[in-house]
């Protein structure tokens, strides 16, 4: 174990503060937290981060904005395809072009399998931390068939680059389409398997049940979005409230939690999966022809001026904040990443739980300390 | 609480549910490979090793360009040619590194370069580049692309001075038309 010694003991409480990570499995990479406990009780957490922090909103001032993408992919590593929606939307929106629809549809289908593959990986290594092994493989093969799909539209399994500002870069391959559906029509029966695994499992519920809860109100103030928002009641949906690419043609329900703990967002992420397979389905059955490329100059140079747009990410809402200056490069360039605004709920969420429960919590906010950091 | 919700609390019957899931998968044949016995072929898209045809390159300088972290170094000199009567200036290609240890695989050099079958691609489907010194043995200068000296290549395919140019690199084609990598112009 990683939890070490500790830090000081006072002598008129039992309190006792302890630094769990950063390098310890449970913390989704290079999380530090240092809780302070009575007995098992945690009294007091604090997230320390930083340790993953590349620099990339500065790097995004040197590079061109077709440049920046591939730097996108690098910051939430379990979902590419969303991170790089977000960019090359925002450079769209600032310079007023309209994707071609074949462009869009092809850019829905590769954001809501990310959304799937994002969900897989987070149920396999949530249900690892909490006890449980099993889910973990089975998730993990389901993870890379979505994997082998993007390898062949796009020559990558992880980081993508698969958008580029005013379309996609390449056309579908023949027979991907067919090998897509087969993968969506045969998902369904598989998140049920999953789901027979875990949601009317005692000790999951024991586990999640009452863990983390916070209340829909709470959950607006702290700026929560995506899941763990949702699992506490409050429908939002950047996908429904703000329509990108042609969500809005889209029918597709946003599931939400009653308790908002560890269990609801559990259960909602496993209606998004189910959604977001009905998503899929919808664009495939409805794809257009055409280009996948609208007319963009061979230098993209946006207008001066201020844009943000944000995308729907597997995580929550992922911002993009471009300031242009005229010229080929973002002057600057801001993210709003959806990992680091729920962290901050971390210790409110764990506030009076076991340790143990730490770990669940941590697990059900589903971070990227890749996206943290930045 | 009914004696069924009783029953129920009592007896675990839904891990027993889980198990059969368990079980269900045990019977099942194995998706995983034994990597280094059996590889996986990759896509015709797939991003791996670089390669380089000097022959096709145009000295534009557009993947240098292009490349996000600046890896490509090229360099040139000019050198004066009798056409036909007429002297006509010629860029030639001095230098031509890949630093590729820092390369990222996106793919832009190959989509910034104009020639028609592009001279740097990146879908060769090689990708066991590992080497025990990375300095000298990831960077790669005109030659060693060409041949990837250093470089176990995907089975069947050949580095592009042993005549693998292929006619659609990006793999972007229909597939009905033979898009196999069959040019053997040159070597």
């Amino acid at each position: 174990m990683t939890e070490r010694a500790p830090v000081h003991l006072s002598a008129d409480s039992e309190e006792m503060e302890i630094s769990f990570g950063p390098q310890h499995p449970a913390t989704h990479g290079v999380l530090r937290v240092m809780v302070k406990i009575d007995g098992e009780r945690i009294v007091e957490t604090k997230p320390v981060i930083g340790y993953l922090h590349r620099g990339t909103e500065k790097i995004f001032e040197r590079e061109t904005y077709n440049g920046c993408i591939p730097h996108t992919d690098r910051m939430d590593y379990t979902a590419a395809a969303t991170n790089n929606q977000g960019l090359v939307g925002a450079v769209e929106k600032m310079m007023g072009i309209t994707i071609p629809p074949r462009a869009a549809y092809i850019r829905m289908m590769l954001a809501e399998l990310q959304r799937i593959a994002s969900h897989t990986i987070w149920l396999g290594t949530h249900a690892l931390d909490i006890g449980a092994q099993s889910p973990f493989f089975y998730t993990f093969e389901e993870r890379e068939k979505i994997l082998d799909l993007y390898e062949e539209y796009c020559g990558a399994r992880l980081t993508l680059n698969a958008m580029r500002v005013g379309g996609q870069p390449f056309d579908l391959p023949s027979g991907w389409t067919d090998r897509c559906r087969a993968f969506i029509d045969q998902l369904p029966a598989k998140i049920a398997d999953w789901e027979r695994l875990l949601t009317k499992n005692r000790i999951w519920k024991l586990r999640t049940v009452g863990i983390g809860v916070m209340s829909g109100a709470d959950a607006i103030e702290w700026g929560l979005t995506g899941p763990p928002l949702r699992g506490s009641g409050v429908k939002w949906d950047v996908r429904k409230v703000f329509p990108y690419d042609h969500y809005e043609e889209m029918e597709f329900d946003i599931p939400i939690g009653t308790n908002g703990d560890t269990y609801d967002r559990y259960l909602v992420r496993m209606e998004e999966m189910r959604q977001s397979v009905r998503i899929v389905r919808q664009c495939l059955d409805r794809l257009p022809d055409g280009p996948v490329m609208a007319k963009v100059p061979k230098v993209i140079k946006p207008p001066k001026g201020e844009v943000y747009f944000s995308v729907e990410g597997p995580k929550g809402e992922l911002g993009y904040y471009v300031v242009s200056d005229g010229t080929d490069k973002p002057y600057r360039l801001h993210v709003r990443p959806a990992c680091f605004i729920n962290l901050q709920a971390l210790p409110e969420l764990v506030r009076g739980h076991l340790v143990a429960d730490l770990i669940a919590v941590i697990g059900t906010l589903d971070i990227v300390l890749g996206e943290i950091d930045r | 609480m009914s004696l069924w919700a009783l029953v129920c609390s009592l007896i675990p019957f839904e891990l027993g549910q889980g198990l059969g899931v368990t079980g269900k998968y045990f019977l099942r044949k194995k998706t995983t490979v034994q990597y280094p016995e059996k590889k996986m072929e990759p896509t015709d898209r797939f991003r791996g090793m670089f390669g380089f045809s000097e022959e096709r390159c145009i000295v534009c300088h557009a993947c240098a360009k292009a490349c996000p972290i600046d890896i490509i170094h090229i360099q040139d000199h000019f050198v004066e040619l009798e056409v036909d009567g007429k002297k006509k200036k010629k860029k030639v290609l001095d230098r031509y590194d890949i630093d590729v240890k820092r390369c990222m695989f996106c793919g832009l050099c190959e989509e910034a370069c104009p020639t028609a079958p592009v001279s740097i691609w990146l879908t060769t489907k090689t990708y066991e580049t590992a080497t025990y010194e990375r300095n000298e043995q990831l960077y790669f200068t005109k030659e060693r692309l060409q041949n990837w000296q250093g470089v176990s290549a995907y089975p069947g395919v050949l580095a592009p001075n042993a005549g693998m140019l292929p006619e659609d690199p990006m793999g972007t084609k229909p597939k009905a038309a033979p898009a196999e990598p069959a040019g053997k112009e040159g070597a």
